[in-house]
């Protein structure tokens, strides 16, 4: 599965480029301009890493502090790239709970392998937490395992992916296009009926515990609600 | 340190004032910490003391700091070691680069500013679970 940035930057030759070096490198980019739409955008979406240009936050200490007291949002790595040298203004930043703050001008090679460094390490973490758990479907990621009403169920990777979003991000319709660009890439030549298609197997190999657990929202997309 | 749990840091580098600079901070803050002067004594005092993490320093005197890095990270015990590593002032960006690439956590330059020094190591190991 593609790993997906959220980039809230209202520099926009910056974003270009660094968007462009994130999809060389085969991340999913999402870009904002402003922190009121990177905060909506971060709880919609829970993007695997935020970056937060300071010149966009109107107050970056609140701007972290509001991510990691939210549960949903506490595990999603900040980084902002810095609008000032000054040590103190990074101190505050870092003290928020940002888990990274590179000074002015950006580096764009350096800003990549420290979002590589810090996803490598929260991989490593997270492959062995996470469990997900809605209604009668358990998901297990580290052990690549789901249960439907305490029986174990098989499913091909792609189908799982599909069923790990849905579960993560619990309650938000996601919609076909999302899906498509996060499970297969922006350079997947099928269209949206692949996820239909996932979805229609997915839906038969869990059985009833499906049930009203995975909505088809019309002309939206699908959602997993419990 | 809020926690009450023993974090024990291995600082590698070869510049004694930097090994106490840092072990002053650092034991203020209430970390526990080992010190090593080469490559050579880091790799031997990472298998005796069994650190929570590693404080590594570019350009050691026998092991340069970006093979050692490579060097614990093929090491299956220590590969998921969280590592920062201390660079001189005129470093070059690539190496900053290749530190990260090679299995660095984190990279400061020095001087290093010690509450900046502490607040990243406790993110880095907030990061890694271990506090």
């Amino acid at each position: 599965m593609k790993l997906q940035v959220l980039l809230v930057n209202k520099n926009v030759k910056e974003t270009q480029e660094i968007k462009a070096a994130l999809i060389t490198c085969g991340y999913l980019v999402i870009g904002v301009v402003s922190q009121e739409d990177g905060l909506k955008t971060v709880a919609e979406i829970q993007p695997d890493i935020a970056v937060f240009a300071q010149d966009v936050m109107i107050n970056p200490e609140q701007c972290c502090t509001f991510m990691k007291a939210d549960p949903k949002l506490s595990n999603i790595p900040i980084i902002v790239l810095g609008n000032t040298q000054q040590p103190e203004v990074m101190i505050s930043v870092l003290n928020a709970g940002a888990d990274d703050y590179l000074n002015p001008p950006v580096s764009i090679p350096e800003l990549i392998a420290r979002i590589k460094a810090i996803l490598r390490r929260v991989s490593m973490r997270g492959v062995i937490e996470e469990i997900l758990k809605c209604g009668d479907i358990e998901l297990n990621l580290a052990k690549f395992q789901v249960r439907a009403k305490d029986k174990d169920v098989k499913l091909a990777p792609k189908e799982f992916d599909l069923l790990y979003l849905l579960m993560k991000r619990k309650n938000y319709v996601l919609s076909r296009e999302f899906l498509l660009d996060r499970i297969w890439g922006y350079d997947y030549e099928g269209d949206t009926r692949t996820v239909d298609v996932h979805i229609r197997r997915l839906r038969r190999k869990l059985g009833t515990a499906a049930g009203k657990i995975v909505r088809t929202v019309h002309g939206r997309g699908y959602c997993v609600t419990e | 340190m809020a926690e009450n749990k023993v974090v024990k840091i291995l600082i590698v580098d070869d510049d004694p004032n930097m090994r106490d600079t840092l072990t002053d901070v650092l034991e203020l803050d209430g970390f526990v910490v080992k010190s090593a002067a080469s490559g050579k004594e880091g790799l031997e005092k990472l298998k005796a003391e069994n650190p929570t993490m590693l404080i590594l320093d570019l350009q050691l005197p026998d092991i340069a700091g970006l093979e050692l890095c490579q060097i614990i990270r093929k090491d299956p015990e220590f590969a998921a070691i969280p590592i920062l590593m201390l660079t001189g002032r005129f470093i070059q960006a690539d190496d900053k680069v290749s530190g990260l690439d090679l299995g660095a956590d984190e990279y400061l330059v020095k001087p290093v500013n010690p509450p900046e020094l502490v607040l990243r190591i406790k993110n880095l190991l907030r990061r890694c679970g271990v506090v």
